[in-house]
């Protein structure tokens, strides 16, 4: 049987590439890809966790969090397509409209 | 709660009773749905339609809320779903709140979408959705509605804010405002699965003796380490303990702390704060001002039900691992950032998005004192057995009453201000800068007047309902010994005074300046000068109606960190024997009224 232990690096190891993803990526698409593997570490998290405990909270948080997941990627999409039509890249360092 | 027996009919019956309890709540998710289908088959020349049926459905479920904010059956709080909701006096109070500001913002968007020609059919749809989020928010009892109510709110409000698509600023906001989201939500739903895995459990009562019960195993760990450091008893089985406990407090405090930071994100707290100004400043006005109301309500009574309720166990409240040494400075930082930023802003929406920020500050003040009385309480229970020492209770109480009271008196001022802004961008410019405000009053005596009230009850002036606000938010801060928190509560009284500055240049602007040789173009409509005009007579009277609405905040937040049962109905129901007594011949229902309804 394989330790908790191994499923909790796991997750953490992959939510620490998503957190490097978002910092260090200029890239909209990339971050918010960076944004799903954090969002999917938890899930590994969670249905971890589950097991460990032997109940199924965390599976059912699993499932919700999958169908959230894929309403802010669509609605993250959406957005990215907006400003790609207003400037034909998707740089983020190039939004500069508003600031002080 | 009594568990039903799994035969169909009683599970169906359960649940139609539970949705009865949350009626407010699933009418206005109900008509986030059919403005949806009504919008889907409505020919383009009836788009209009669509506001009148979805002020119709908050009314409706404002009429629901009113009938469940007076009775005295949910004192106790009533748990719904298997515990995954809960209804009582607080959510009822912040049901009739929220749906309120949804209504304020409704009134409005309509009119400023068809004048800046980016009219659409979903618009009030996804207030009607984003509101829905928010309440369940105020009605979570469990991590998973918690997180459920937050993203149902964020994930329409980045619509929103994006949806002006002729407008370029409008898209970068969304972007900036949807990329920080989602990853404050990403690190919330980390520190939710950590919670889950230190305690087993995601609701809020479970998580609330796990997190007891993480702490006394930790404490049972120092004696276990020091007698295995000695080499008495270097048995397995003890080190074998030692890991346990270890671990549990290992996975629970990076939690609180992930969640604690992701909250903090969605109230806009410093130095969390850097994407408030431009979203702000980017959505449609109204839209902001939703954003300034509504959201804000969200995330504070997601603190308040989490961490104030929840996370204030005695060693998870007081150093050396509790949170609130760490948001005392963060309100520190929020407030003085906040108000310092707002004195430089020439622009209006941006000057009154840091002020936002500022009053966020004001009101973690009073989070951490509220969590650190509860800690008291807990702790002297823990030594003294039963309601040992019941002032530190009271003093929650009366902080977590005071928040509640502020975030209401906040909301109001906000949404008036924010609706007069909207309303002055007839044109397809905003008049943002100050010098477009300049006599205002001269041309537009009413809306001037109520824009002023606004301001004045945002800055905290006596007679309106914000100096209130901050009169006995500040006091119950006050009253804690911590010399830390008494020492930001004379910061604090200094930033107001930093605060009146700005607020009182845009009024000296609109009063005394002469004003410019074009005429600003206002919004067509009745929907922006109601609302301002309900939200300013709002702010006056809750001021000079204090005593009625503070017994209701107080009402909603007596026994709020007991779980629903007969000791917190026993409580609530003492506190309404006390108004009787001091007042023999009550008045009918004292109800507060809520805006734009």
């Amino acid at each position: 049987m394989v330790p908790i232990t191994h499923f909790l690096y796991l997750a953490i190891l992959l939510f620490l590439i998503g957190v490097g993803g978002v910092l260090l990526r200029r890239n909209a698409l990339f971050v918010l890809m960076s944004i799903e593997l954090m969002l999917n570490a938890a899930n590994v998290a969670l249905v971890a966790f589950s097991r460990l405990h032997g109940n199924h909270d965390g599976q059912v948080f699993a499932f919700f969090v999958i169908a959230v997941a894929a309403a802010e990627a669509a609605v993250g999409l959406a957005i990215i397509v907006a400003i790609f039509r207003s400037r034909d890249d998707v740089d983020i360092d190039d939004l500069g409209l508003l600031r002080d | 709660m009594t568990h039903a027996p799994f035969v169909a009919d009683t599970m169906a019956s359960a649940t139609l009773q539970d949705l009865g309890h949350l009626a407010p709540m699933a009418i206005v998710g109900l008509w986030g749905l059919l403005l949806m289908a009504t919008d889907a088959f409505a020919a383009v020349g009836f788009r209009h339609f669509q506001r009148r049926i979805a002020l119709f459905g908050l009314a409706l479920a404002f009429v629901a809320g009113l009938t469940i904010y007076g009775n005295a059956d949910y004192d106790g709080g009533v748990e719904v779903f298997r515990g995954f909701l809960v209804v009582d006096p607080f959510s009822a109070i912040l049901d009739l709140v929220l749906v309120g500001l949804c209504a304020g913002t409704v009134l409005v968007a309509g009119d400023y979408a068809r004048t800046h020609r980016f009219e659409y059919g979903e618009q009030e749809s996804l207030l009607c959705i984003a509101t829905f989020g928010a309440m369940m928010v105020g009605h979570a009892h469990d991590l998973l509605a918690l997180f459920l109510g937050i993203e149902t709110m964020s994930i329409s409000v980045y619509v929103l804010v994006g949806a002006r698509w002729n407008a370029k600023p409008s898209a970068e906001a969304a972007l900036k405002y949807f990329l920080m989201g989602a990853f404050a939500s990403a690190i919330l739903l980390m520190g939710i699965a950590l919670l889950y895995g230190a305690t087993g459990a995601t609701a809020f009562e479970g998580i609330r003796g796990g997190v007891a019960e993480a702490f006394t195993r930790w404490l049972r760990i120092n004696d276990l380490a020091r007698a295995l450091d000695q080499g008495h008893t270097a048995s397995p089985a003890a080190s074998d303990l030692v890991i346990q406990g270890v671990a549990k407090a290992a996975l629970l405090i990076p939690g609180v702390l992930l969640v604690l930071g992701a909250l903090l994100f969605k109230v806009s707290a410093v130095p969390m704060h850097m994407w408030t100004p431009d979203a702000y400043e980017g959505a449609p006005t109204p839209v902001t001002a939703f954003m300034a109301s509504v959201v804000k309500v969200a995330g504070v009574a997601a603190l308040l039900r989490l961490f104030v309720a929840t996370f204030s166990t005695h060693r998870l409240v007081t150093a050396p691992y509790g949170w609130t040494t760490a948001v005392a400075l963060v309100a520190f930082l929020t407030m003085t950032v906040g108000n310092l930023a707002a004195v430089r802003q020439s622009n209006v929406k941006r000057l009154l998005a840091y002020s936002s920020i500022a009053h966020v500050g004001y009101l973690l003040l009073g989070v951490v004192a509220a969590a650190n009385f509860y800690g008291e309480a807990f702790a002297s229970d823990a030594t003294l057995g039963g309601d040992g020492l019941s002032w530190s209770r009271d003093a929650g109480d009366t902080a977590v009453a005071s928040v509640l009271l502020y975030i209401v008196v906040y909301a109001v001022a906000s949404l008036g201000a924010f609706v007069t802004v909207a309303w002055l961008s007839g044109n397809k410019h905003e008049a943002l800068e100050a010098y477009q405000w300049s006599g205002l009053a001269r041309r537009h005596p009413g809306m001037a007047l109520g824009m002023t009230v606004c301001l004045l009850s945002l800055m905290g002036l006596p007679p309106m309902a914000g100096f209130f606000g901050k009169l006995f938010l500040f006091r119950a801060v006050f009253e804690n010994s911590n010399p830390w928190l008494q020492f930001l509560v004379v910061w604090a009284l200094l930033n107001a005074v930093v605060g009146a500055y700005y607020y009182l240049r845009l009024v000296v602007a609109m009063y005394f300046h002469t004003p410019p040789k074009t005429a600003p173009v206002v919004l067509p409509g009745k929907g922006a000068p109601a609302v301002v005009a309900v939200t300013a007579g709002l702010s006056v009277a809750l001021g000079v109606l204090m005593q009625p609405t503070l017994d209701r905040a107080d009402l909603a937040a007596r026994a709020f960190n007991y779980p629903p049962g007969p000791s917190k109905a026993r409580r609530v129901d003492g506190l309404r024997a006390a108004w009787e007594a001091r007042d023999p011949t009550p008045p009918v229902a004292a109800e507060e009224p809520s805006p734009g309804t």
